[in-house]
């Protein structure tokens, strides 16, 4: 255990130097692009001082991580603000809209992916895998896309961009983030099923089934009681995956539905070349990946007294 | 319940799964291959008089909301989305069958740290790693190529180093070193072609998850830049007029899909043969 935490923390750290290194070499001159080509070097130098830039690299990264441990993990080039108060207000849109699609993935695929495998052969086993494959070949924004139109458009039963704040109206924020959540979740619903389906069917051939079954067990107590334990506990390495792809597929589907959540100023971040909003995403990113694995590990331990 | 215990696993034919595939991506191959030959208009051509025109005799699927031809556009599109999904798939599995054949054949603390380097990386979901790239290299289809590129190496380069960490004690490697043959040629000439299934089956996985990835770069806007066409750019320029002509999103949607599909379903067969 303590291993397992040294060793994400060493990795932490080699993110965190290679994410540095990458964004201090890029060629061009922050301070040149605040103030345009026509600034004195005077007022440049004075720039540099003002975000940092100056002193040698390793002392500069030393003080960038230990204000990124510290909460503060720098100043945005374009906003002048620190990055942690932008952060701040952008995050709790995006942990609720990942939050809902997680929740609608899990809801929906565990019983399906059930039913899947109990009529296995028959033809709606059939027709299921056939529409499966169909929606896992939609990508997640033009499932948006499609969403938007069908429900947007035709039936009308939201308003396209009419994103409402989580903070002045609570219900009408839920209520725009099922669709996007819905987007983010469809694909993966239809590669849980396939997953899930597979293993359960798998865990039914075991000799363990075979036994509890001519102790006189029913098929529901088989069922229930150890097909499905043993199942879900390689599916849970697959569903803590999916939910780092969920955060990194809601920066395409914010952009869909104009939710103002942290893919878009990541991505606009990057567009406008803000690196200290680049990086204290990436590292954030990068520490949330780690704490799922991690989590998804332990979870793993305690559910499988094998290992 | 019977069915439960049934000992065939999926009766829903391997090789009809493949075919299927195969006769899809054909199709959306032929599609860019006619769009690099020859397009109606060329695609970036406006037409002032023409905007957002549905269906004509001119126009087979209509124009956009610059009056370019939808059809030329879309051929061109697909044509650029699949090339970069190759050259992507390419240099991805050059530079991680290259890494994880020397990982997996000499092992040690080269193997080690690589290892260590390529697990981390493996964690990141790759259109972040490929955003990030992006933002160090700048936008642009060669940039956009490279960047999915590299961001697509740890999976070759784990696939291949698992198969080399089994194949270099397999007696034909055994018996090829006791001849004095170089490792280097041992490994690009022995083993490499032995586990060109795997390659391809991996290779066939990576070209869909290239073109969804540029796709979705693009779409975003720091992928393919304007005037070019490709099949996100094109999803992308859709959005505002998805009230006044939805065909703008839906026929790049449904080449996006296909191809996707033709693939995944290519890929499906491949693996579930053995």
């Amino acid at each position: 255990m303590i291993k397992k935490l040294l060793a994400a923390a060493a990795t932490l750290a080699a993110v965190s130097v290679l994410v540095f290194f990458a964004f201090s070499l890029i060629p061009g001159d922050p301070a040149v692009k605040k103030l345009g080509t026509q600034a004195t070097p005077e007022a440049l130098e004075m720039m540099r001082e003002k975000l940092g830039l100056t002193g040698p690299l390793p002392l500069r990264y030393l003080k960038w991580v230990s204000g990124f441990i510290t909460g503060d993990p720098g100043v945005s080039y374009s906003y002048d603000m620190p990055v942690a108060e932008l952060l701040g207000d952008k995050l709790p849109v995006t942990m609720a809209l990942v939050f809902m699609a997680f929740v609608i993935l899990v809801v929906i695929s565990v019983p399906l992916s059930i039913l899947h495998a109990r009529n296995e052969g028959k033809r709606s086993d059939r027709v299921l895998l056939f529409i499966g494959q169909g929606i896992m070949a939609v990508p997640p924004f033009f499932m948006g896309i499609m969403l938007t139109w069908f429900f947007g458009i035709i039936l009308k039963v939201f308003v396209p961009g009419g994103y409402v704040s989580y903070k002045t109206d609570p219900a009408g924020f839920l209520a725009y983030m099922f669709f996007p959540a819905l987007a983010i979740a469809l694909p993966r619903i239809a590669m849980t099923v396939k997953l899930l389906r597979a293993q359960i069917l798998k865990e039914a051939r075991e000799d363990y089934v075979r036994t509890a079954y001519s102790r006189g067990n029913s098929t529901m107590a088989v069922l229930y009681r150890h097909v499905l334990k043993n199942a879900f506990i390689p599916a849970l390495t697959f569903l803590s995956m999916n939910l780092t792809d969920m955060v990194a597929g809601s920066v395409v589907i914010e952009q869909v539905f104009g939710i103002p959540g942290y893919g878009r100023f990541l991505l606009n971040a990057i567009l406008g070349r803000d690196y200290p909003v680049v990086e204290a995403i990436v590292m954030g990113l990068a520490a949330f990946i780690l704490l799922v694995n991690m989590t998804a590990d332990i979870l793993y331990r305690l559910l499988d007294p094998r290992i | 319940m019977a069915k439960f215990f049934s000992p065939f696993s999926d009766r829903f034919g391997k090789s009809a799964m493949f075919r299927t595939g195969f006769v899809i991506s054909m199709a959306v191959l032929a599609l860019a291959l006619a769009g690099y030959v020859h397009t109606p208009f060329p695609p970036n051509a406006m037409d002032e008089g023409a905007k957002l025109a549905g269906i004509s005799a001119g126009h087979l699927l209509g124009t956009d909301h610059l009056g370019r031809d939808m059809l030329s556009r879309l051929m061109a599109g697909t044509g650029m989305t699949l090339a970069i999904a190759f050259g992507t798939v390419m240099t991805g599995m050059a530079a991680g069958a290259f890494i994880g054949a020397l990982c997996g054949y000499f092992g040690g603390i080269f193997d080690e740290v690589m290892m260590r380097v390529i697990d981390t990386l493996f964690a990141f979901p790759s259109i972040l790693l490929a955003l990030v790239f992006v933002s160090v290299f700048g936008s642009g289809r060669i940039h956009v190529m490279l960047a999915l590129g590299i961001a697509f190496i740890p999976s070759f380069a784990r696939t291949v180093r698992g198969e080399f960490l089994r194949e270099k004690n397999r007696d034909y490697c055994m018996s090829a070193r006791q001849h004095g043959i170089s490792h280097m040629r041992i490994i690009f000439f022995h083993i490499l072609p032995n586990i060109a299934d795997v390659l391809i089956s991996s290779a066939l996985i990576g070209f869909n998850n290239a073109v969804l990835a540029e796709a979705s770069l693009s779409f975003l806007g720091i992928g393919v830049q304007p005037p070019d066409s490709s099949l996100g750019r094109m999803l992308s320029e859709s959005q505002q007029y998805l009230f006044k002509a939805p065909q703008m999103a839906l026929l790049p949607g449904i080449v996006l899909v296909f191809s996707i599909l033709g693939f995944s379903l290519m890929g499906e067969g491949v693996r579930n043969n053995d």
